[in-house]
């Protein structure tokens, strides 16, 4: 049986879709990369406001000295305040030079997930085992790449300094909750894949 | 890389490999004033009541930059507030690119890498 020639008008077509699919996964993923970064901002100000709260009450004399000076709200304004320093510049140096080295430290971490890791690898099979064992749904699929995201996210952060506190950050506030989000979808695909147990040590 | 590398470039570079879609010049700044004020809360928090009455009654009322910064420098000094500073930025910034990095496309995934790889001790030196 002698094949037939491509179809332009459908090449076409699947071009076309192809075009606009992609679009459209690069939209949601700006919609996604840029509401998570908004988020760590206001969770992390919201932070610092609990942290001020809960002095109110334990230490009312020093929150009222953060408050009268204004030292929280001012940010690196207030750094003016601080014994020593030139205003703003040299913090601004000392900022750069630490967020160099900061990169420097999770630079192998992240070059070891692109090339390999072990949460890379997760990611791949659990994609594979959510595919097969409920028919590879995007809400599913997406699902379990969340919940690969947190063994990613373990794998990345830098273990050396302060690797207990980073243990204990992945564990209370990215794991967890991942795991507890995850649950349901879990428990559909642990009856159909056993292969997601041997993935995830403790369930 | 010799030259100490300029923060808000660094925010602004990352911001444009992850496709940061907004403001991000609002965003930089915003990250930046944080890293400042956890460092400030962490240094003022560390001050005993004790101190920090001891510090109000030297500013007796006023609330001028040099006064303050007089009545604090016998409670901690501007290395002090480095060393939180340095904390609170290591802290934030890997923080952040966990956050966002299991929502990276591969290719993205790759920039961030070549990007980071810069600072590596190699290629510092």
């Amino acid at each position: 049986m002698s094949e037939l020639p491509p179809n332009p008008d459908v090449v076409s077509d699947a071009d076309k879709l192809a075009t606009e699919l992609a679009e459209r996964q690069r939209v949601t993923a700006e919609k996604e990369v840029t509401e998570r970064s908004k988020k760590y901002i206001f969770d992390k100000k919201k932070g610092l406001l609990h942290g001020i709260y809960a002095t109110m009450h334990d230490r009312p004399k020093t929150a009222a000295f953060m408050t009268v000076l204004g030292l929280i709200g001012g940010g690196l304004a207030a750094t003016a305040f601080v014994p020593g320093l030139a205003p703003v510049g040299q913090v601004l140096l000392e900022i750069g030079r630490q967020f160099g080295a900061t990169l420097a430290g999770i630079g192998a971490s992240i070059s070891r997930l692109l090339h390999g890791s072990p949460g890379e690898k997760a990611v791949g099979a659990m994609n594979a085992v959510a595919d097969k064992a409920i028919g590879g749904t995007s809400a599913a699929v997406n699902t379990i790449n969340t919940l690969a995201g947190a063994n990613v996210i373990a794998d990345i952060v830098p273990l050396p300094a302060g690797a207990g506190q980073a243990v204990e950050l992945v564990a209370q506030n990215v794991l967890q909750p991942t795991l507890n989000n995850a649950a349901p979808a879990i428990d559909q695909l642990m009856s159909n894949a056993t292969a997601v147990k041997k993935l995830i040590p403790g369930l | 890389m010799n030259e100490t590398p300029d923060a808000k470039q660094i925010l602004l570079q990352i911001l444009e490999i992850i496709g940061y879609g907004e403001n991000r010049e609002a965003f930089a700044a915003d990250f930046m004033n944080l890293c400042a004020q956890e460092a400030m809360a962490d240094m003022i928090d560390k001050l005993t009541d004790e101190q920090i009455e001891a510090i109000q009654q030297k500013l007796a009322g006023s609330q001028s930059v040099e006064d303050t910064r007089a009545a604090l420098a016998e409670f901690y000094t501007g290395d002090d507030y480095m060393k939180a500073l340095a904390a609170s930025c290591n802290k934030s910034l890997t923080e952040f690119i966990t956050t966002v990095l299991p929502t990276l496309s591969p290719e993205q995934g790759k920039k961030l890498s070549e990007y980071v790889v810069k600072f590596a001790p190699a290629a510092t030196a």
